[in-house]
């Protein structure tokens, strides 16, 4: 049964992505039947046409969009960009503050080239954060509709499934595979996988629900089009914002624990430059050198702000009923 | 004040403020508001004028969006904040210019005073509270009373409105209750402290056709019992013929008609009034075809100097869209007031 | 509150709850037990001797079957014995007491200190939309959530503890110890319980009931305070259930930044050097606490909303 104790809200909130609604304020104002917000009165090109407007007009969905945009090119491009090597030591130069000597962002104890360290360790979480919240993304956004549409036995078993996966703390299970595994990045992704993917079957299943008593997948339902058919055409479309909405607090989630794992050490172990291990690392040299941790510490919060930002506008976009606030 | 409580709880003691003498009459003169909204601002109030007596029922009649429940909000006092401004016009409950109290003053108008009751009975009472829970804090809002005394008075109106087993029912959540008996709940609510006027906003709407017919029984009871004000809004005509004594038909947040119901319904001047009586469906009416207004209500962010009704009136003439009409009596019948220029004279 | 519908409602959930429970520790158990390499090497050179190496494995029960391990040692837990450490010989169940007062004390405040702090803060957002307030909270809110805890907290001691020297660095022993930790654990929470609380709130705020009770003459101060955050609050506590595994979770790293020496701590450093009775007992542990956690959320939940025990869907 559809845990009701928790709603919708409480677990997109979890991730910062609240759906408040507003007062209705115009309710005696003028109605004009065309302005009506019922997607489906308008014409498919129309509201593309709109959301295009709104996109452009947003700041949030705009900074957050660049930030994220450069994440991912700077992941996949970053070490071919970068100038050095991040693994080349240089005694010599060791501890070089920023904008000194070649080194824009600085080097570590070890001498290493900061901005190559910088984009490596983007690199990683990168690919922590956006390859696994995908992959979590398409199993629980599967498990969500197929639970949602079909009902039964099979989503009371889906749905005990997520209500027990979905709360769990992802370090506890990270750790417990640590143990199994041992550290590295393979447990890391392994636990972020585990438990993710139970937080868009949640949202997705709950979208999927309210969609299946909607008019329009009635109608098709009563002109005998195929169940495959209905989820591919009327359903999955409109999980799409959702989806999206929840894939960018996912990954700045990724992001941040990936970091954090990395720094307790049992994540990306060295030599890879993970960010939150560049922290860890400079721990001992912070009194004297900040940007050792400073520089993959303002790294990971702007990728997240970006993101967090990317998720508040995306949502801002999806939920009309935001816009006069 | 005279004594209210009398019939109810001799045991409630009256509260120390003391209240100016009133003849309870509701009286809205020249009202204009203005809503800021973001990206437009709209005018749902443009020169209303009109009085609800002591005991009478006034039936406010409109389309959605002609402005009749922001009437009835700013009469409350409940516009919402900050968009909304009054721009001129006065509200009087008797000699008491509502709009010039502080909020604190209104506060204490409100519910005891003057009531209002909405039109969505099942969103209507905070579900975390009992039904009994939610009368008797607006009684101790209001006055010096006991819990004892004040559970004793949510009982007794519980059974006034029509609850069976009030005495269980009081502690009853208001998901455990239907619709109508929300309803009925909420009009104990609203009628507790025995206010002067009632503001009904389409108190029916929402519901079925029998419970609705019960609802509107109660609520004329009730009028009759405790000699209250009624200004009923509704876009139903039927329910105007039933109860109300008096109409007024409100447009583009203005009123265009106003008469006693019956002479409303045998003689409408305005061709908006007649237009929508024609369009109602009558018993023995045949036909194809249902009559329709055509067009649509105008944009009320834009100012309009003439009838607002212009557009689609099949009888507007030039001199409709630049000068607004002003009241007129029909036949010097000081009691059937309109504003148009071209009245359909039957 | 009526309550045996309360009642009720605890013993389903208690139902499920137990399965899950027994779930978790298999899983918990398991998982440890498959790891490459052999346990005994943490105590044992690798160069022991073949006699002692198996005389260890016999001590620890590791020739058995799995299940039989699982059963072995869930016997000894209700029996009260969790195990030794392999690095120190002190048995597991005092060190369980003695980290997990600290790591309870920790957690504790920081939960106090969050609700305190955020409650206030995201109705005063609410109600104050779009003003300064509002704007100030968002932002707080967002940065709390952006910035990696672990890294505030460096950043704090850089500032607290050795540039103004007023508070020390790590580890444990006086209250000014905790502060640190603290704050920077309940930063997060903050942070998200404010945005929960504000929109919840908002959303509250828009509701009909909200116009009927105004109409009812009582005070805008009754309203938002009695009835709109009691119902705003739902959302609030249904996340708290959340927000208990995430804490376990974010306690675990600051511990680690801080040297404060709770459980947390004694997890990752028993992971690390694959001490496995302790591991195993503090993830189990862990769990539980999650599972319980969640199961009182609930319980709670049900306790505020009567629509909840009634079975309805809120």
């Amino acid at each position: 049964m559809f845990s009701t104790r928790r709603s919708t809200h409480a677990s997109a909130l979890a991730l910062g992505a609240e759906r408040a609604a507003v007062t209705d304020i115009g309710a005696n104002v003028t109605v004009d039947p065309a302005a009506a917000d019922y997607p489906e009165a308008r014409a498919g090109r129309a509201r593309t046409a709109e959301a295009w407007r709104t996109l452009a007009s947003n700041k949030l969905v705009l900074i957050g969009s660049v930030v994220a945009l450069a994440y991912v090119f700077l992941g996949i491009f970053g070490s071919m960009l970068a100038p050095y090597d991040y693994r080349a030591q240089n005694l010599a130069d060791a501890l070089l503050p920023p904008f000194s000597g070649g080194h824009i962002l600085g080097t570590d104890q070890l001498g290493r080239d900061m901005l190559s360290r910088v984009l490596e360790g983007l690199r990683i979480s990168l690919l922590v954060g956006v390859v696994i919240t995908s992959a979590s993304l398409v199993v629980g956004a599967l498990a969500g509709v197929l639970a949602g549409y079909f009902g039964g036995k099979g989503d009371k078993a889906i749905s005990a499934l997520i209500d027990i996966t979905w709360g769990f703390p992802l370090i506890l299970v990270a750790v417990l595979l640590v143990g199994a595994l041992g550290p590295g990045l393979a447990a890391m992704m392994l636990a972020v996988g585990i438990i993710n993917w139970a937080g868009f079957a949640r949202i997705i299943r709950g979208e999927t629900l309210a969609l299946r008593q909607r008019e329009f997948v009635e109608a098709a339902r009563a002109l005998g089009v195929p169940r495959r058919r209905i989820i591919r055409r009327h359903i999955l479309p409109h999980t799409i914002p959702v989806a999206l909405v929840m894939t960018s607090y996912y990954v700045a989630l990724a992001v941040i624990f990936e970091a954090g794992f990395s720094f307790i050490g049992l994540g990306a172990q060295p030599p890879l430059p993970s960010l939150g291990q560049m922290i860890a690392e400079g721990r001992n040299y912070m009194l004297v050198s900040h940007w050792v941790i400073t520089v993959p510490g303002v790294t990971i919060a702007l990728i997240v702000i970006g993101l967090n930002l990317l998720g508040d506008g995306l949502r801002d976009i999806f939920d009309p009923r935001l816009r006069d606030r | 004040m005279t004594n209210r409580s009398t019939e109810l709880a001799p045991t409630v003691a009256e509260s120390a403020t003391p209240e100016p003498p009133s003849d309870g009459r509701l009286s809205v003169e020249e009202l204009w508001v203005e809503l800021r909204l973001r990206r437009r601002t709209v005018h749902p109030i443009n020169g209303v004028t009109l009085s609800v007596e002591r005991g009478e029922t006034l039936g406010l009649v409109g389309e959605s969006g002609s402005g009749k429940s922001m009437l009835a909000l700013t009469v409350m006092g409940l516009l919402p904040q900050p968009f909304s401004k009054v721009l001129g016009g006065r509200i009087r409950l008797g000699e008491t210019d509502v709009l010039a109290l502080n909020e604190s003053t209104m506060r204490r108008v409100r519910g005891a005073q003057i009531s209002m009751v909405f039109q969505e009975p099942m969103t209507a009472l905070d579900p975390l509270f009992t039904v009994g829970d939610q009368i008797t804090e607006a009684v101790r809002a209001h006055r010096q009373v006991s819990r004892a005394g004040a559970r004793e008075q949510a009982i007794a109106m519980l059974e006034r409105v029509g609850i069976a087993s009030p005495a269980k029912r009081i502690d009853s959540y208001p998901h455990e209750l239907s619709g109508g008996m929300r309803q009925r709940v909420v009009i104990a609510i609203a009628l507790c402290l025995r206010p002067q006027i009632l503001l009904a906003d389409e108190p029916t709407t929402a519901l079925d056709v029998t419970v609705q017919a019960q609802i509107l029984e109660l609520i004329s009871d009730l009028q009759a019992e405790m000699n209250m004000g009624v200004l009923l809004i509704t876009h139903d005509l039927a329910v105007v013929s039933q109860v109300a004594q008096r109409v007024a038909v409100m447009y583009a947040g203005r009123i265009v008609e106003m008469a006693p119901t019956a002479e409303l319904f045998r003689h409408p001047q305005h061709p908006y009034t007649q237009g929508l009586m024609r369009s109602t469906l009558a018993i023995d009416r045949t036909g194809d075809r249902l009559d329709v207004i055509p067009g649509r209500p105008p944009d009320l962010s834009r100012p309009i100097p003439g009838c607002p009704f212009e557009p689609r009136c099949e009888r507007a003439t030039d001199r409709c869209a630049d000068e607004m009409p002003p009241e007129t009596a029909r036949d010097g019948d000081p009691s059937h007031t309109f504003r148009c220029w071209h009245p359909t004279g039957d | 509150m009526r309550a045996k519908g309360l009642l009720l409602y605890t013993g389903r959930q208690l139902a499920y709850t137990v399965p899950v429970a027994v779930a978790a520790s298999v899983l918990v158990f398991y998982s440890l037990r498959v790891a490459p390499g052999d346990p005994v090497n943490a105590v044992l050179s690798p160069l022991a001797q073949e006699e002692a190496r198996s005389a260890l494995r016999d001590r620890l029960g590791l020739d058995q079957p799995i299940w039989q391990q699982y059963f072995v040692y869930i016997g000894n837990v209700f029996q009260g014995d969790f195990g030794t450490s392999l690095l120190n010989g002190n048995s597991v169940g005092s060190l369980l007491v003695e980290f997990g007062k600290r790591t309870a004390l920790l957690a504790g405040l920081a939960l106090l200190v969050t609700y305190l702090v955020a409650i206030p803060l995201g109705v005063l957002a609410a109600v104050k939309r779009n003003t300064i307030w509002d704007q100030g909270a968002s932002l707080i809110g967002n940065l709390g959530m952006a910035i990696p805890n672990f890294w505030l907290a460096l950043l704090l001691i850089l500032l607290f503890s050795v540039n103004l020297a007023i508070l020390p660095v790590g580890g444990s022993g006086s209250a000014s110890h905790l502060v640190l930790p603290v704050i920077v654990l309940a930063v997060e929470g903050i942070a998200v319980t404010m945005r929960v609380t504000r929109s919840s709130m908002l959303e509250q705020l828009g509701q009909d009931y909200i116009r009927t009770l105004r109409a009812k003459g009582l005070s805008a101060w009754r309203v938002v305070w009695v009835h709109g955050l009691r119902n705003a609050l739902i959302p609030v506590i249904s996340l708290a259930g959340l927000r208990f595994g995430w804490l376990l979770g974010y306690t675990l790293i600051v511990e680690v930044v801080f040297r404060w020496p709770g459980i947390g701590f004694l997890l990752v450093d028993s992971v690390i050097r694959r001490d496995y009775p302790v591991a195993q007992t503090l993830s189990l542990v862990l769990t539980m606490t999650v599972v319980l956690g969640n199961f009182l959320a609930n319980v709670l939940y049900a306790a505020v909303d009567p629509r909840i025990r009634a079975g309805a869907r809120s």
